[in-house]
């Protein structure tokens, strides 16, 4: 084999292993993006966790003080006292809901991601793979045209 | 009045209502690319299929091109090569022809059309340059042909201007003709061999020779007074003064002819062819026929007779030296016929002496029967009676196995001086003593005569064989190459005399001088002979830086001077001190046989050496 037929054959296999090469980090940089996604995932769901109890807790205290105040008024726990206790607590039951349905939608929109960030790897990696395989082709074209 | 807080300060849920994106958008690119990248790998792939098939296609149509070419090629050259065509339209014809033949026996071969395109454009070049090449040869051929047929009615026109005399009106004709035909050859540009200056040439030239041989012929055929008229004539010629000098040496010739003719008819007269062979045919009959004509008296031929009257004196100055040349054939004749009858007759003698001599020395003929020997001539008579002379010698028992030494080489001496030239020729020597000085009325005794008497029967052999040879050399190669052998060892002994005898002085006194120097010549010659025979140049064995040198390194043939002193000595003492037996008797045999021993190099030695005549001598001494 003469020595530019060689270095044909020889770039072609380097192109070929190169490609290989980059679609294997493809792949992998994918995992790793979609592994920090749902590590994001499982903070948020913490920080929403956190901001639940938050509202509950300031809620408690809030309808705490508006026994307290009702009390000290000397007034009966009903009529407008009674109903803005109930108004506390029911809407802190519903922020509680909103914070818990904000919640799953980022842990909706943070699964997706991570399964977005391995589709792409795939993809790019399966790319690569081809861009390998072409280069491997268009390699043996020419050391077949040069041997000729 | 307390004041009840609220929650949110009455304003209601605190926390929106989440909405937004439920995750990143996917990026069509990065899901495209693995379609697009197996869409380029097909197209690749479709692309290298591509190119291995027009490869393929290509590198077929090429090699079908290549085959197309090569055989079209060919058939077009060996059709430019076979083409006879003398223009160029003929050639353009054929060539055309010879084209669609190969275009249609491509097309039948069913070739794909991009492949029959393909060939055909590649056949293109060679139909251009071959169709050019057929019209420039057949434009040469025609040229050539043309130029040629132009020479050749040339060469037809000066042959018809040969059979003419210039005054003839169809020589100007037919030069016309020639110069008309060169002009518009030249103007053709025909590559002709003869152009108009060089036929004009040619021409004046056919003139001159015609003149010329008309006017020889003339001559060749004249008589005297014709020649006169005929070289009268010459000046008035119109021919180059070379070729009239030419003429004028033909009218000379001529003249001389004539003459030559007038001298042979009577010089015919002195008949030659038959002189010596009968008694009338002689020398003085011519010599009489020649007189008598001198005078006008031919013999009764009354032309000769009335011719020679008329004759300047000149003219018979001429037939009187063509008679005496025509005596001087007939003598030279005569004399070849005599020295033929004595050659024959020294033949027959020579061949009777040569059958009888053996027989008459070992005594086997008797005087009769030599007298009936059918010898012939003079010569063959004085063998006869010498021979007769010889058989009563050889009856009386004289017998020399040594020659006289002295009178030998006396002997030998005149012989290759050439003073002896046969063996019945008698003469004397100075050694020769009274009786024989005055025998046969002074002129001695010829070789046979002295045979037995001075010389040994071996030596009469060697006289007689280079008698005869020096005599007959020029006969034969052989007998020539043999005397001239014999006479440079004569040279070569003759040489060696002084050596051989010692000191000249001091021989004088020596009685054994003269009997060692002939018994030097006697071994010597024996190892001449025998070396010439074995193959050996004479001039290598008779020269001292030869290997092949005679005389052998160890051989002591020179007596010193004491023993020369001694010899004299011993010559005036009656007690001789002769050598003894042992001291010159032959090499010991030991256990070789008798014919190994006789062939050995030491025997033969010491046979052809000083001591063989010595020990002979003693052994006969004893006897």
């Amino acid at each position: 084999m003469d020595p530019a037929t060689a270095a044909v054959v020889g770039s072609s296999v380097l192109s070929f292993k190169g490609n290989m090469q980059a679609a294997k980090s493809a792949r992998r940089v994918g995992e790793y993006n979609a592994q920090l996604a749902e590590n994001e995932r499982v903070l948020l769901l913490q920080r929403k966790a956190a901001e639940e109890a938050a509202i509950r807790r300031n809620s408690e205290r809030l309808r705490s003080t508006q026994v307290v105040q009702t009390a000290a008024s000397g007034v009966e726990m009903s009529g407008s006292p009674m109903q803005a206790l109930a108004d506390a607590y029911f809407n802190t039951e519903l922020d509680a809901l909103r914070i818990q349905y904000a919640g799953e939608v980022e842990e909706v929109a943070k699964v997706s991601e991570a399964a977005m960030s391995r589709a792409t790897g795939r993809a790019r990696s399966k790319a690569l793979q081809t861009q390998a395989y072409q280069s491997l082709l268009t390699g043996g074209e020419k050391a077949a045209t040069l041997l000729g | 009045m307390p004041k009840i807080p609220l929650y949110n300060q009455g304003a209601g849920p605190s926390v929106q209502m989440a909405a937004g994106t439920l995750g990143p958008r996917a990026q069509s690119g990065a899901f495209e690319a693995p379609g697009r990248a197996l869409a380029g790998f097909a197209d690749a792939a479709g692309q290298v299929a591509f190119n291995f098939g027009m490869a393929e296609k290509d590198r077929e149509n090429k090699r079908i091109a290549r085959e197309e070419y090569a055989q079209a090629y060919d058939e077009v050259t060996t059709w430019i090569m076979e083409d006879k065509s003398t223009n160029v339209e003929d050639a353009q014809t054929g060539f055309s022809e010879l084209q669609k033949s190969i275009t249609d026996r491509i097309a039948q071969k069913g070739y794909k059309k991009s492949t029959q395109e393909f060939v055909s454009n590649s056949l293109s070049k060679v139909f251009l340059e071959g169709g050019l090449d057929a019209k420039q040869q057949a434009y040469k051929r025609g040229v050539s042909a043309s130029a040629r047929a132009a020479d050749a009615d040339t060469l037809a026109g000066f042959e018809t201007l040969r059979k003419y005399t210039p005054n003839d009106p169809r020589f100007k004709f037919t030069e016309d003709l020639l110069l008309d035909s060169a002009k518009s050859n030249a103007e053709a540009g025909l590559p002709t061999t003869y152009n108009p200056i060089s036929i004009q040439k040619e021409i004046r030239s056919i003139r001159e020779n015609n003149v010329r041989s008309n006017y020889a012929d003339l001559i060749s055929g004249a008589d005297s007074s014709q020649l006169d008229k005929l070289e009268s004539g010459l000046p008035d010629l119109d021919l180059p003064e070379p070729a009239k000098n030419v003429l004028r040496g033909m009218v000379k010739t001529r003249r001389a002819e004539l003459d030559t003719e007038l001298v042979a008819r009577f010089a015919a007269y002195i008949p030659i062819e038959n002189v010596g062979d009968t008694d009338f045919d002689t020398i003085e009959a011519l010599e009489y026929l020649v007189e008598n004509a001198r005078g006008g008296n031919f013999g009764g031929d009354t032309a000769l007779e009335a011719e020679w009257e008329t004759l300047s004196q000149e003219d018979k100055n001429k037939v009187e030296t063509a008679w005496s040349n025509r005596l001087t054939q007939a003598r030279n004749q005569v004399s070849f016929n005599q020295n033929k009858k004595d050659k024959d007759e020294r033949d027959t003698n020579e061949s009777i002496y040569t059958d009888s001599k053996e027989k008459i020395l070992a005594g086997d003929l008797s005087v009769a029967q030599v007298r009936n020997l059918e010898f012939v001539g003079l010569d063959g008579e004085k063998l006869r009676e010498q021979l007769v002379d010889l058989v009563g010698r050889r009856a009386r028992g004289e017998l020399l196995t040594d020659s006289k030494p002295i009178i030998y080489r006396e002997t030998t001496a005149k012989i290759y001086q050439d003073e002896i030239k046969s063996v019945t020729q008698r003469f004397v020597v100075p050694s020769d003593p009274p009786e024989v000085k005055a025998a046969n009325n002074g002129a001695g005794l010829s070789i046979i005569e002295r045979q037995g008497k001075d010389f040994s029967d071996g030596d009469v052999g060697e006289m007689e064989r280079y008698i005869s040879n020096s005599v007959r050399q020029a006969e034969s190669a052989d007998r020539a190459q043999e005397t001239r052998n014999l006479q440079l060892f004569n040279d070569f002994v003759s040489g060696y005399k002084n050596v051989i005898m010692g000191d000249p002085v001091f021989a004088r006194l020596n009685i054994n001088s003269e009997s060692r120097f002939y018994d030097f010549k006697m071994q010597m010659r024996e190892r001449f002979f025998r070396e010439l025979d074995a193959g050996k140049e004479a001039k290598d064995l008779l020269n001292p830086r030869s290997r092949d040198f005679l005389i052998r390194v160890d051989e002591e043939w020179t007596p010193s001077p004491r023993l020369i002193m001694e010899e004299i000595k011993a010559s005036l003492d009656a007690n001789t001190d002769t050598p003894k037996l042992q001291d010159v008797a032959p090499p010991p045999r030991g256990n070789r046989g008798v014919q190994e021993y006789l062939g050995s190099d030491d025997y033969l030695n010491w046979a052809t050496g000083p001591k063989a005549p010595i020990y002979r001598k003693l052994l006969e001494a004893q006897r």
